[in-house]
């Protein structure tokens, strides 16, 4: 066991240089927990297309990608803005509680549920053993046409590990739910006070489900936490960053073909009305796309067709069954209604008219995801009650964590007391907020 | 500073709510886990398949096929059912590296509730499974 948490501590210290080799190159300041959750969403890019062409997810190959692109970094740095983040020690504990408790309980979990045994970490142990299993077949694993950026990420720390050791892998999963705080903190703690963020965040880290689908060994949680982290870098327009984490989602699993398309349509819309920073998310969209050729090209070559959803309103009829099935969920005690809160308070600051950009954008996103996701079940080829009933437990945690997230913003906000009029000529309320967001973004977070 | 620690009251209820028992849940699970063996955790199949399971087949084949080889089955039902039942899928884990591949000719084959050839080379008996080395 000891030689397994050695082996995770190696595997995290050995995705430094590649993640501060991304946060250079996208003009991101240095740290080390960033750099260690960036190097995680950039080995689960980088990876697979290695994979493809037969290169097992090794430790030397992680470590060569990592000095390619710190040094590529260091070359073609982009300017990071000055100034530290201040640790702040007692939220820094009273998060560290749930993450360390769930780590005990992830460090000897066993391998018990159906989707990780049949796809997910036999996938990541088979290829830690160098096991070609990427001819179209119907023997285990199932799924070949899935993307492979989590199992590779799994096989290279196992390899770390020196086993495969696949109950400790289960900490992996605690990691990811760690970046993700440490982004939502980065990000948040300029615009939110150190308390309801703490509190917010207790609220993503204490979630019963999140900490139980952690522990599940599928890849929704993961996605969850990169998908939303690229949500946060990108509202707060560290676009080059949200890129990447947007492209380690689509890595990760096909729902995030869904949820990307819902986040960068709400984006550009955004940026159209507001005329400001198209080009750059343009680009974002054109390296997202780019980043999903290897993957798609090896599909069609190896004819691993998927036939499980098919785009398609034929059956579109099942459409209030799947959106009763997802609102009925939401509201289970094991969410923390964090989805219900987090319209509420959205819907509050819009009626107050004050931050329209984050009502709206919060509002919106949440909309298209569960929208993404209707139209996912509504395009099943099998039977869509027993897919949304024995799913949607899962699929519902990526719009539960962006709730989460952006629970401790909306509530102060939802609360803040609306400003005086001004004199004429004064800048109108709703805007002054958003120049006080904008001001304090710029703010060394 | 009032309106913070009111959005940290309200942020916190739902914690407070479920705190304690999801503590528990953990410190259960905790608890559970530590008292499996390897064999409970690594080869027991975690839920039964109905109509199948043979944790002495899974034990026989760790121990008696090579890490890098691969094993064809041989069953009543066809392959195309046989191989994607639960089961197959959990052996398919318990023996990884092993790959389970559709090919009743591989070197090493399991002949699920069927006699196999009297030609074979070697045969290790698990219940109603045989392992065979051709």
């Amino acid at each position: 066991l000891i030689r397994a948490l050695a082996g995770l501590a190696l595997a995290l210290i050995g995705l430094v240089p590649l993640g501060w080799g991304v946060l250079l190159l996208t003009g991101t300041r240095i740290r080390l927990g960033l750099g260690v959750f960036t190097g995680m969403a950039a080995a689960m890019i980088l990876l697979p297309p290695f994979v493809y062409f037969g290169l097992s997810p090794t430790v030397p190959l992680v470590l060569a990608l990592g000095a390619v692109v710190f040094m590529l970094g260091l070359a073609f740095r982009r300017p990071a803005p000055l100034g530290g983040g201040r640790v702040e020690l007692l939220p820094l504990l009273v998060l560290a509680a749930p993450l360390v408790l769930l780590a005990a309980r992830a460090v000897r979990q066993p391998v018990d549920r159906y989707d990780a045994f049949a796809n997910w970490t036999l996938k990541a142990k088979l290829l830690y053993f160098d096991r070609d299993f990427l001819q179209a077949s119907i023997a285990p694993p199932v799924h070949r046409e899935y993307p492979l950026g989590l199992p590779a990420l799994e096989a290279y720390f196992l390899h770390c590990m020196g086993s495969a050791d696949v109950r400790a892998l289960h900490v992996l999963f605690v990691v990811f739910l760690a970046g993700l705080a440490l982004v939502a903190w980065i990000v948040l703690r300029p615009h939110v006070d150190t308390w309801p963020l703490t509190a917010g965040l207790s609220l993503v880290l204490w979630m019963p489900a999140v900490r139980d689908q952690a522990l599940s060994g599928y890849a929704d949680v993961p996605l969850a936490c990169l998908f939303v982290s690229a949500v946060l870098l990108l509202a707060d327009e560290r676009i080059a960053l949200a890129a990447v984490f947007a492209a380690a989602a689509l890595a990760t699993k096909r729902d995030a073909l869904a949820f990307c398309a819902a986040l960068y349509a709400v984006a550009l819309v955004g940026a159209v009305v507001r005329r400001e920073r198209v080009r750059p998310l343009l680009l974002s969209v054109c390296f997202l796309v780019a980043s999903v050729l290897p993957w798609r090209v090896f599909v069609e070559l190896r004819g691993l067709h998927e036939t499980d959803v098919s785009p398609s309103l034929s059956h579109a009829n099942e459409l209030p069954y799947t959106l009763g099935q997802l609102a009925h969920t939401l509201v289970q005690r094991e969410y923390l209604w964090v989805v219900p809160i987090a319209t509420v308070a959205a819907l509050v600051v819009l009626v107050r008219g004050r931050d329209l950009r984050l009502a709206l954008g919060a509002l919106a996103l949440g909309l298209g995801l569960l929208a993404a996701l209707a139209f996912v079940y509504t395009s099943s080829t099998s039977g869509i009650h027993y897919l949304v009933r024995s799913t949607v437990e899962r699929t519902l945690i990526t719009p539960t964590l962006l709730a989460a997230v952006l629970l401790p913003l909306l509530v102060t906000r939802a609360l803040a007391v609306p400003p005086e009029p001004g004199p004429p000529g004064a800048e109108p309320p709703r805007d002054r907020g958003r120049t006080r967001w904008r001001a304090r973004r710029r703010q060394p977070a | 500073v009032k309106r913070s620690l009111a959005a940290a009251a309200i942020l916190v209820v739902p914690v407070a709510l479920t705190i304690h028992s999801t503590v528990r849940g953990d410190v259960d699970a905790i608890r559970a886990h530590s008292k499996l063996t390897s064999v409970q955790a690594n080869v027991a199949p975690p839920f039964a398949f109905p109509g199948y399971g043979n944790v002495p087949l899974l034990l026989g084949i760790r121990r008696h096929v090579p890490a890098d080889a691969s094993i064809g089955f041989v069953s009543r039902e066809p392959a195309s059912i046989y191989l994607r039942t639960g089961w197959i899928r959990w052996l398919a884990f318990a023996v990884a590296p092993r790959l389970v591949v559709n090919d009743p000719h591989a070197r090493w084959v399991v002949y699920a509730r069927r006699q196999p050839p009297a030609t074979v080379e070697h045969a290790w008996r698990f219940g109603d499974d045989r392992l065979v080395e051709r």
